[in-house]
């Protein structure tokens, strides 16, 4: 069985190599605390689209920027879609389990914004600009076609139209959600994994329509796994963000030992993450 | 994929229309049809005393929308309904006209859905499309939207709109037959053929993988035009109905998945099955209409223009129009800066000093200074309120009192040369509009088409601000907010004020770079515009907000005495 592992944002510079072997050494020793075999006679996909994000990414805001009005914010700054899912993101942080003051803050909404992240980054272990960033890549990747399309393709060639697992990180999710709609019936993927996934964000959920959101029918089942303090996987895909059928298993018991509650590592070697995914690659 | 439907009916309302027997039951017929097919399901009917308000739909709406996981909403209507002005449609709800709060906008509505994100969005009208037939008609508000405003999606909605009738037309209800219900012309037939019983309109499709028979909308309208304006025909020779169809989707995007009778779950429904489509033996006592008064069911349909007969009719009766038109403007005396052919006027309104003069058959004013806005009372003491545009001159064809259209002509003499062509492209969109009828489809070859789409910011070709009116908003409905845009960079880089109609547009498109624009005048100069603010709406000055009750069935917006009242106040202070 084919493992597909779809890495998120901010990979760029890194060697391919080391990348996938940090994916599958967590995944070795979540499946090692599981007291489940390894995955070595499986065959592990890895498409690494990093530099290319990043690439894009610059030449878009590049783009932006050239583009912009007089004063006041600048290029994605003033996408009402980046303002948007900060907001939220910092709204949902307030309200779950970390805590950030709620300042009265003058000036303009992005000084209001800009005040708030800080008060986040002081509280959580996510900086202030690595939350930025984020926003920014998520929104350019569902705003502008052209790095929607490049990203695409590579995934899609990924998944392929033979039978498979898929195991998706962050924005990695979002991709890999928008390529499988493409695929239609053609896919045939055992389980479509999802871990710290920002899917359940009412921007991204707008965003990502139309098409109305469905379970991809090639996916025969969805797990999504995430960590209660990970800001970017705020919400869970249940009956109030992903009123889909069949409905998505939703594994929100994760604790992420990594400092931002948030990499890779710590999804992957938790041991119900690593169950699944084992149970999906032996069809058990 | 999941599909929702909508299902108002309302058969009383508060005053000035008859009740109906049979849109509740309509209603209910489309909710079991609905509930039949798998769709998730909201019925709106004023039974047993309930209300139908427009915050209830309005609310089942949003949360279909907001789930997003709906890929169709269809929003059934069958009850009374006004064309208060050409593309402002109105349904009456439950207090209406009394309360003329509680009307949903159509127009605005489908403007909305536009940006829902849901892929395919149906509205279907079972209401007539007449004119105001009383003052308190007329007053009727702008009313409420049933789909939120914001744009989210990159991709915009596909919008099928079914009309019961064409603009300015009544739509007829059949009186209960034997056994059968009360229940509205074209809802009849509609259903008749979404049940599959109507083989002209099936077709094959392969969804994923399955075999299925299912109804498009673009058979369906076909098969619904000619089925309908029969069997109105068939009931009485002076009765006419003509159904209107605007349908943008397209294969594999349809409205009904044809089950097996046998298969279908028997869900209660109030229809009678089978249904008897060749009854018109039994449908010869009609008939309430559906918003229209008596002389409208007597075959004098209050409509803006006699369209709608046949398709030889309809291109002769445009084209004595147009010329009618054409006749009229070109006699415009080229020394006023604003012309009121066919009118004598009472009196002018504007900050700057003016003369007005009266030849014995059209008026002539003069201003001594650039004015935004200039109010007119006309001969009968009804006026409206006229932007000037440097560099044009404004022309009023007013003809049997009514506001035919306003034209602003150039004043330079190297746009002279392009004049016969504008004047003739100023007609054909004036004509075409009030009766609904203006389109600005990328298949059409008119050279109007090519003007429009070849118009760029730093181009060499001028954009007229009478076409810019009327092709922002029909970009506008027709989804095309990137021309909208364009429309109005051309304009700001061209013109030293832009039409608001035009700005609206732009602004309703998401245009916000609109600090230190001119405008001109300070209104909307078409009721569409009136009618369909959007977030304008809360800034809209106190004496525009109560010049607005006292507008007269128009396209060009028109008030009574009493709205300029408040228009000339307004001009003066503002």
């Amino acid at each position: 069985m084919r493992l597909v592992l779809i890495h998120g944002r901010d990979q760029d510079g890194k060697d391919e190599a080391l990348l996938r072997k940090t994916w599958t050494d967590g995944l070795e020793v979540g499946l090692s605390s599981a007291g489940l075999g390894a995955i070595s006679e499986h065959e592990v996909v890895f498409p690494y689209y990093g530099d290319e994000l990043a690439q894009m990414v610059a030449a878009a805001k590049q783009g932006l920027a050239h583009g912009t009005a007089k004063g006041g914010n600048s290029g994605i700054l003033s996408d009402p879609n980046y303002m948007r899912l900060l907001a939220e993101i910092l709204e949902g942080a307030q309200e779950g389990e970390i805590s950030v003051d709620v300042a009265t803050t003058k000036g303009l909404q992005n000084t209001a914004l800009a005040i708030r992240l800080a008060q986040l980054a002081d509280k959580t272990s996510f900086g202030c600009r690595i939350l930025s960033l984020m926003t920014e890549d998520v929104i350019l990747y569902l705003t502008k076609p052209g790095i929607e399309l490049q990203l695409n393709a590579k995934i899609q060639q990924a998944i392929g139209t033979e039978p498979c697992v898929v195991v998706a990180h962050s924005l990695g999710s979002i991709i890999a959600y928008r390529v499988l709609r493409q695929l239609g019936a053609q896919a045939k993927v055992r389980r479509f994994i999802t871990l710290g996934s920002p899917l359940g964000l009412e921007t991204i959920r707008k965003l990502l329509s139309p098409p109305a959101r469905e379970v991809p029918k090639g996916v025969a089942s969805w797990v999504n796994a995430f960590d209660r303090k990970d800001i970017v996987a705020l919400h869970p895909l249940d009956t109030s963000t992903w009123d889909v059928r069949p409905p998505i298993e939703n594994h929100g018991s994760v604790t992420n030992h990594m400092a931002n509650h948030h990499g890779i590592s710590g999804y992957l070697d938790d041991v119900l993450v690593a169950h699944r995914i084992h149970e999906a690659l032996n069809g058990t | 994929m999941k599909k929702a439907l909508i299902a108002i009916g309302v058969n009383k309302t508060d005053g000035g229309f008859e009740p109906l027997k049979g849109a509740i039951r309509d209603a209910k017929a489309m909710y079991s049809w609905g509930q039949d097919q798998g769709f998730e399901c909201r019925l709106f009917v004023d039974e047993r005393n309930k209300k139908v308000r427009a915050e209830d739909i309005f609310e089942a709406v949003t949360e279909f929308v907001d789930k997003g996981t709906f890929s169709q909403i269809i929003v059934y209507f069958s009850g009374h309904g006004v064309l208060k002005a050409p593309q402002c449609e109105l349904w009456l709800l439950s207090g209406a006209p009394k309360n003329p709060n509680a009307v949903i906008n159509v127009s605005d509505s489908l403007h909305n859905a536009r940006g829902s994100g849901i892929e395919h969005v149906v509205f279907i009208s079972d209401a007539c499309r007449s004119l105001p037939a009383d003052m308190q008609q007329a007053v009727l508000g702008p009313g409420q939207v049933v789909f939120a405003g914001g744009r989210y999606g990159t991709e915009p909605t596909e919008l099928d709109v079914f009309y019961a009738t064409i603009p300015g037309d009544v739509a007829l209800e059949l009186p209960a037959g034997s056994g059968a219900r009360d229940r509205g012309l074209m809802t009849e037939y509609l259903l008749d053929a979404l049940e599959g019983n109507v083989p002209e309109v099936v077709r094959p499709l392969q969804h994923d993988g399955e075999a299925l028979e299912v109804v498009h909308c673009r058979p369906l309208k076909t098969w619904l035009t000619a089925t309908v304006k029969q069997a109105a025909a068939a009931i009485a020779l002076h009765l006419r109905q003509v159904p209107e169809f605007r349908i943008e989707s397209d294969v594999p995007k349809y409205l009904a998945q044809v089950v097996e009778p046998s298969s279908r779950a028997d869900s209660g429904s109030v229809r009678n099955k089978p249904r008897d489509r060749t009854g018109a033996a039994t449908r010869n006592q009609l008939i309430p209409s559906r918003g229209g008064d008596d002389a409208a069911l007597r075959g004098a349909a209050a409509r803006p223009q006699a369209m709608g007969q046949n398709e030889d009719d309809d291109g002769a009766r445009r084209q004595v129009a147009i010329d009618n038109l054409m006749s009229l403007m070109e006699r415009a005396d080229p020394a006023g800066d604003i012309v009121v052919v066919g009118n004598q006027i009472q009196y002018v309104v504007s900050k700057s000093r003016c003369d007005v003069t009266f030849d014995g058959r059209d008026s002539r004013i003069k201003l001594e200074a650039s004015a935004d806005s200039t109010a007119v009372r006309l001969h009968d003491g009804t006026g409206l309120v006229i932007g000037l545009m440097p560099g044009f001159r404004s022309v009023v064809v007013v003809e049997k009192g009514r506001v035919l259209a306003v034209n602003y002509v150039p004043i330079d003499d190297a746009a002279q040369a392009r004049r016969a062509s504008l004047s003739q492209w100023q007609a054909v969109a004036a004509i075409d509009a009030i009766n609904a009828r203006f389109s600005l489809d990328e298949d059409e070859t008119s050279p109007l088409v090519s003007h429009l789409r070849s118009l760029k910011p730093n181009g060499s070709r001028t954009l007229n601000p009478t076409l810019a009116v009327y092709a922002g908003y029909e970009y506008a409905r027709m989804g095309k907010f990137e021309d909208v845009r364009r429309l109005f960079q051309v304009s700001l880089a061209q013109q030293r004020a832009i039409p608001f109609d035009l700005y609206l547009q732009a602004y309703k498109a998401g245009v916000r770079e609109t600090d230190h624009i001119r405008v001109a005048p300070r209104m909307p100069m078409l009721t569409q515009g009136w009618m369909s603010l959007g977030e304008l709406e809360e800034r809209m000055p106190d004496l525009l907000r109560r010049a607005r009750q006292h507008m007269l069935p128009s396209m060009w917006a028109t008030f009574t005495p009493d709205g300029m009242d408040h228009l000339e106040r307004f001009v003066l202070e503002n």
